[in-house]
Order: C-alpha cells, then structure tokens, then sequence
C-alpha cells in the first residue's frame, strides 16, 4: 500500500479557511452591498446633478416669459420646455434617490467632465455653468414685456440649450448607466431641434441668436440631420411638427 | 508469484498493525474534526468581517450629524395676516408665508415667514450671528454657491453659525466644521423635504407681509 497524500497541517488548514472566508466575505458584501449604481463621484451623478441645476434656470425663464406675452408661439415654447425639463430635473432627481446618492455634490460642478473634449462657451463671472443667465439678465427678462421680453428669452434659451446640448453630449459620452445615456440623447435631440426652432423665432421677430448657432452645432447635428426621429421621441420632444 | 509482504508475517503482527493503523486514522479523524471547526470559525469571522466593511463603506453621505436636532409636527398652512411666531432661532419650519424666499446670499436679514417656505421646497439655510469675521463669512458664501441654499445673518441666534433644513437643526461654533458640508449633503433638497422638486427661484426678495 501506498503512503497517503501528504495532508495540510491544522494551522495550513486555518489559513486556508482564513483566505477562503476572507474571499467568500468580500465577495458576498459585494454582492449585498456594492453600488448597483453609478457612484457619488461618476459621470452619471454629476451629470444629473449638473443638468438639475442647469434646468432649473429654463423652467424659470420659461415661465417668466410666459407671464410676460400673449404670444401663442412662445407661450406654447415655453411650455413645452417648463414641463419637458421640469419633468426630466424629477427623473434626475428620482435617480440620485434611488442610487442613495444626495442631492448636492460632494466637488465643484462640472467636475465630472474633464473627460469630455467639450467646446468652450463662454461664462461671465457670478455664472454657475456654461449659458445659464446672469441674475442681471434675469431681471432683465423680469422686467420686460411683450415683444423685448419674447426676443430676450429666445436669446438666453438659445444660448442655454447651446450649453446644455454640449452638457448632455458630455452625458452621452461619459455617462455609463443606459438611463442616462438615453436621457442625455433625448436632450441634445431636443434642444438641437429647439434651437433651430427659436433661431427662426428670432429671425421673425427681426432679430437673431447672440451666437453663431451652425458654427458651434456644426452641419451634422442630431436635428439637422434626422429630423423626422425627433416627432417619435417620447421625452422632451418639441411641438414644432 | 508469493507477494513479500504477505509470505510470512504472524497474525498477531497483522492484528498489532492493523489496531495501530484504526487508532491512527481515529486521531487523524479528531484533528480533521477540530481543524474542521476551526475553519468553520475563521470563515464566519472572515465572512461577517468582509460583510461590515462594505456596510461601513458605502454610506456616502458620511459625517457625524449626530449633533442635528430634529423637529417634527410642524405647520405647513401658508398665512399671509401677522407675522408667524417661531419657537427657534432661526425658525426650523411651521406656517409661513404663500412666498418663498429666493435662494441665495443674502447680508441683511431675510424674513423668517418666506425663508421657512424656502425650507419646505428643500432649502438649506445657513445662518450667523452678525459680525462673523470676514474669512469665516467668505467660507459660508463657498458653502452656500450652489442651488437650493440660503445665508444669511440672523441677530440673537444661540451660536455663532447655524445650518437649518425643513425640520433640522446644526449649531456649530466654527465655518470650518466639516458638519456644515455633511448637513448639506445630507438635507439639502434631502428626504426630509415636504415639498420636493419645487423651485427656489420665482419667489420673492421683498418682504411682503403687511
């Protein structure tokens, strides 16, 4: 007969069990308490975070304009982009609930775009993020009426979807979670038609954009080149068609 | 062919051999036994170990907001007649005025029966006693450069700084206590909030009680 299989030691065993447990624990804690979803410092929550904040300024505007003229065409306008974006700061919102996650940042704003290689806009001083309003252009807004108040807030939502569609083309790139990949898509399909929407507002109320609107969307944008996607479109579609 | 091993032995060789091999695999079965258990031990331990850290690690929040007084049955009815007398300085919730407050950063006072609507959309308000030295103040404008947050200066209130959400309460002595970022985190436009997704901007800036 042949001697027997040299066995472990008690103490070999002990440590075996040890490492074994050890893996079995960290494995088992991940699977019971990893995030599912994105984390505090991922693209997906600072762009919901961001976009929140960013949106928060056009449905303000939005309804300000909206006490402020009779105009059905930017009285319907400004609707649809109140409710549209106050509608999707809730999905955003909902998200950062659901991934356990607050509602302020743990950084600076933006800070989860250093990956994208994203055009520069300007932003003047006591400005937040890129194309949001100065309070002095608030008021500004504030205090018109009629016509100046409809051709300003053509201006500022022009300038902010400007922003906002290079934000969520941030999203679309950085953003890992398919439910904000999704929304930041809807969003540039959105506020690209809508831009080209109010750049024809301007144009009939004898003014224009205070930006060269093809040079930063370029000749390929989403709305240029697919526009008869965007009426199928169930989030944040405009009321152009 | 006769095997060697099997040629010549006696029986009571093969039976003293055979007894010491049963007592050898009963003593290798004891140690197997008490090895067993031991491996058993150091796998749970390691198990709930493992289990702990991650529990411990995923909080992201953080912070020990073990100081926040909370406050519960508060009024919600929006009064415009009088002025609405709050039990705390600043005011932590409880009837206020049909218009908020718009956030922001603000150096006179703010009247407490708009500031308390601003809470009820999500608000944290940070507040001081007047003539907080300047790097101090400029600390809390950094803290309060984002959406959702109130500063201002409140006369008379119990402690130098004060951090107030919709129900909670932060006294702390110094801008540099980290729990003044960790109750932002923690309730700005957090579950507490009555009323989450409302605005705070398209309130007010002026007083409009009578």
């Amino acid at each position: 007969m042949t001697q027997p299989a040299p066995r472990l030691s008690v103490s070999g065993w002990i440590a075996f069990a040890a490492a074994v447990g050890l893996a079995l624990g960290a494995l088992l804690g991940w699977v019971a308490f990893a995030p599912r979803h994105p984390g505090d410092d991922s693209a997906d929550a600072g762009f919901a975070r961001d976009m929140s904040e960013h949106h928060a300024q056009a449905v303000e505007m939005s309804l300000l304009v909206m006490q402020r003229t009779d105009d059905p065409d930017v009285v319907r306008l400004a609707s649809d982009i109140a409710t549209s974006q106050a509608y999707q700061q809730g999905q955003m919102g909902t998200w950062l609930v659901e991934w356990g996650l607050p509602q302020a940042r743990p950084g600076e704003r933006m800070a989860w775009m250093a990956g994208h290689d994203h055009a520069t806009m300007d932003m003047p001083a006591g400005v937040p993020m890129p194309g949001m309003a100065t309070p002095a252009e608030i008021a500004k807004l504030t205090s018109s009426r009629g016509k100046a108040a409809e051709v300003l807030y053509l201006q500022l939502m022009t300038t902010h979807h400007l922003a906002g569609v290079e934000m969520a083309r941030a999203g679309l790139d950085l953003g890992r979670d398919p439910q904000v990949r999704s929304l930041a898509e809807k969003m540039v399909r959105a506020q690209s038609g809508e831009v080209e929407l109010m750049t024809t507002m301007l144009t009939e109320r004898g003014s224009q954009p205070r930006e060269d609107v093809s040079a930063i969307m370029g000749p390929n944008s989403p709305s240029a080149s697919t526009p008869a996607e965007e009426s199928s479109s169930t989030m944040g579609g405009h009321s152009r068609h | 062919m006769p095997r060697p091993d099997r040629s010549s032995t006696g029986g009571n060789d093969q039976r003293a051999a055979k007894l010491d091999q049963l007592r050898k695999e009963a003593r290798s079965a004891d140690r197997r036994r008490t090895a067993s258990l031991w491996v058993v031990a150091v796998a749970i331990v390691a198990l709930v170990g493992g289990l702990v850290t991650w529990q411990i690690a995923r909080d992201p929040a953080g912070g020990d907001l073990s100081a926040v007084k909370s406050y519960d049955n508060l009024g919600r009815e929006h009064v415009t007649a009088g002025k609405a007398d709050y039990p705390q300085t600043p005011a932590v919730g409880g009837d206020h005025h049909p218009a908020w407050w718009n956030c922001g950063i603000y150096t006179e006072e703010i009247p407490e029966y708009h500031a308390v609507h601003s809470l009820e959309h999500g608000a944290v308000w940070l507040t001081y006693e007047p003539g907080l030295p300047q790097a101090d103040l400029e600390k809390l404008q950094k803290l309060a450069s984002q959406e959702f947050m109130l500063l201002s200066p409140v006369k008379g209130q119990d402690s130098p700084i004060k951090a107030t959400a919709w129900g909670k309460q932060l006294s702390v002595d110094s801008a540099d206590d980290t729990r003044i970022a960790d109750f932002i985190r923690t309730y700005r436009q957090g579950p507490q909030t009555p009323e989450p997704g409302a605005a705070c901007t398209g309130g007010t800036t002026t007083d409009l009680a009578p």
